[in-house]
């Protein structure tokens, strides 16, 4: 297997693929890739790419609806979105009546921050509670206090802090699956409320050095695990490790891949926030060894992973190409692999199967 | 320190390298010394710099972590290419600092990953965008052995490093993974700390929400440092109004 470089877009702001097609926001223009213009935008800050249409939004609140053939549909003033289903059916924060409101109805008192959809239901983190909420009647059927589950000391820090969801992973069975800071993993029944399963600590078999850097906890950053594709496995790659639980036995399981990084001198994992995954790997940002390499900064790179061997079978070092990477993920769509860099360059490479 | 860890891991020239280090920090003011003033408040006592020396020589080897070998020159007054420190030399009280912080939280050689850790491959303006401490966990620790006040406005490059989109916000992916500790021994209080800050924030806010080809964070970028619930500036100037118990400011310390 390998990964060839096809093509880079320079100055790329915010980028989506939809329906398998590259949309980029280059130099205040927005594109169908390779190069077909769809709007100039003036006085934005970020966009917002939803199935069926976008969102342009300035740093004011203001909001304005385009298809995606540049056509605006509507603009609202104040109003935050959460949820879009389509141009006049949608989820949002009402910042003149501070209420979050489903269409006209107002369906809670505050905003609803990472909420999770599903269905008819709303998770909605609250200080210490997660809420369910049916967006559509304005009912709640019942709320978890995390607070049951006590606290946790950040490592290296003095403080204790209550734990916090961090990312809702999505759903397993019936299970919703939970990822807090604090090295906490949940799992809640979506209906009831009643939690049915949780894991904390690193799994049997974890070697010394894990068991110190990490004081024998999971990674306290929530944002680094990831429900696969198959929604069979919560997965995390962290330092040289990579990590899963096995959602059906509920087993934790840690591979151990420093000799295989090694030969591509690679030190470790790069934490990040999501990976990229197609049915043989999975694709994430590792830094390599400047004290084998020499260099006076930490060289960054992209890998893909090999699901059954666990082996890197794939790795593209950045700094080569006088480039770098900060925290922006690896997407995937249609054999090609995404990545955009810190001077702000959208590599694309695709995926060339051994023959 | 004479028949300590210090002794062991320096081995036959041990004597040298004491009277070195004692020398270096006789900017230490010990106990029984009239109260600290000018370069001696970068440094904590004389007796607490002893132990932050010995701690820091039994955890760390000179080469096993990258940049790990300036200290053992800085620690003896001696610059890593040659030549000795000035007195007042700011990579002294780094030094000072960086010890007094890696005894008392404990660290060890495992913990850490790299000293002065670059945000970016390329840095432009010197050392603005670089970490002094990166934890094996990846949070970055900046250290600042300046007095500041809830009025103080810090240096361009000190914001810049902080806020800036190749600064720490920009490549961190949690405000957990940062911390910006000024020496307590500096009369820096955490509130003031957290003012000043709050006042930076405020200044700076419509820098920051700016599109990421623009220079500012992008909106990812925000949201994920943030929370989903920041939509604009007016949502962030809301959320960073209360300085008090507030765990947006919780990466500020005096230490």
């Amino acid at each position: 297997m390998d990964l060839i470089l096809k093509d880079k877009v320079n100055s790329c702001g915010d980028f989506s693929l939809i329906q398998s097609s590259l949309h980029y926001v280059s130099n205040s223009i927005l594109y169908k890739y390779p190069s077909e213009k769809i709007i100039e935008l003036k006085d934005y800050w970020g966009v917002h790419f939803d199935l069926f249409l976008f969102n342009v939004f300035t740093n004011r609140s203001n909001n304005k609806f385009y298809d995606y053939l540049g056509n605006e549909i509507c603009e609202f003033d104040k109003r935050n979105f959460y949820h879009i289903f389509a141009s006049n059916d949608f989820i949002y924060y009402d910042r003149t009546s501070k209420k979050t409101k489903y269409n006209d109805s107002n369906i809670f008192e505050s905003k609803i921050g990472g909420n999770f959809l599903s269905g008819k239901s709303l998770f909605i983190p609250k200080d210490n509670l997660i809420i369910s909420l049916n967006y559509t009647n304005a009912e709640t059927p019942w709320q978890y206090n995390l607070a049951e589950l006590g606290t946790y000391t950040p490592l290296h820090k003095q403080e204790q802090k209550p734990y916090a969801v961090r990312k809702f992973l999505g759903l397993w069975q019936n299970d919703l699956l939970i990822a807090c800071d604090g090295g906490l993993l949940l799992a809640i029944n979506q209906e009831s409320g009643v939690l049915t399963r949780q894991w904390q600590g690193l799994p049997k078999g974890a070697d010394d050095y894990l068991q110190s850097v990490l004081r024998v906890q999971l990674p306290q950053q929530g944002y680094v695990y990831q429900l696969n594709l198959a929604k069979t496995r919560i997965e995390a790659f962290f330092l040289h490790y990579y990590f899963y639980i096995d959602l059906e036995s509920g087993t934790m399981h840690l591979i151990n891949c420093k000799d295989n990084l090694k030969k591509y001198q690679i030190e470790q994992y790069k934490y990040s926030s999501a990976y990229a995954e197609d049915a043989t790997h999975l694709y994430t940002k590792v830094t390599y060894d400047k004290g084998t390499l020499g260099t006076d900064y930490i060289p960054t790179g992209l890998c893909a992973f090999n699901k059954q061997t666990h082996e890197i079978d794939w790795q593209y070092r950045f700094d080569q190409h006088d480039d770098y990477l900060k925290t922006d993920n690896p997407q995937l769509s249609d054999n090609k692999l995404y990545q955009l860099s810190a001077d702000k360059v959208l590599y694309i490479f695709e995926k060339e199967e051994d023959v | 320190m004479t028949n300590s860890a210090f002794r062991q891991n320096v081995g036959t020239n041990w004597r040298t390298a004491l009277d070195d280090v004692l020398k270096a920090a006789k900017n230490s003011p010990c106990t029984a010394c009239p109260p600290a003033s000018g370069t001696t408040l970068a440094f904590p006592s004389m007796e607490k710099h002893l132990e932050n020396v010995e701690y820091f020589v039994a955890n760390f080897q000179v080469n096993a972590i990258t940049s790990t070998d300036k200290f053992f020159f800085w620690m003896r007054g001696k610059k890593k290419g040659g030549g000795l420190l000035a007195d007042n030399s700011p990579l002294k009280s780094e030094m000072a600092q960086t010890f007094h912080e890696l005894k008392r939280r404990g660290l060890k050689e495992a913990d850490v990953n790299q000293f002065g850790a670059n945000y970016t491959t390329m840095p432009v303006n010197g050392t603005s965008r670089q970490s002094d401490i990166l934890l094996s966990i990846g949070t970055h620790i900046e250290l600042k052995n300046t007095p500041y006040n809830a009025n103080s406005t810090p240096k361009v490059q000190a914001i810049d490093q902080v806020i800036g989109q190749n600064g720490a916000f920009g490549n961190i992916s949690s405000l957990s993974e940062f911390e910006w500790v000024a020496f307590a021994n500096r009369d820096n209080d955490a509130t003031s700390l957290k003012t000043m800050w709050k006042n930076v924030f405020v200044t700076k806010a419509d820098d920051m929400f700016k599109s990421v080809e623009d220079g500012g964070l992008g909106i990812i970028k925000i949201k994920q440092l943030f929370g989903n619930d920041v939509d604009d500036v007016s949502d962030f100037l809301d959320l960073i109004e209360d300085v008090s118990s507030n765990p947006i400011y919780d990466f500020i310390k005096a230490e």
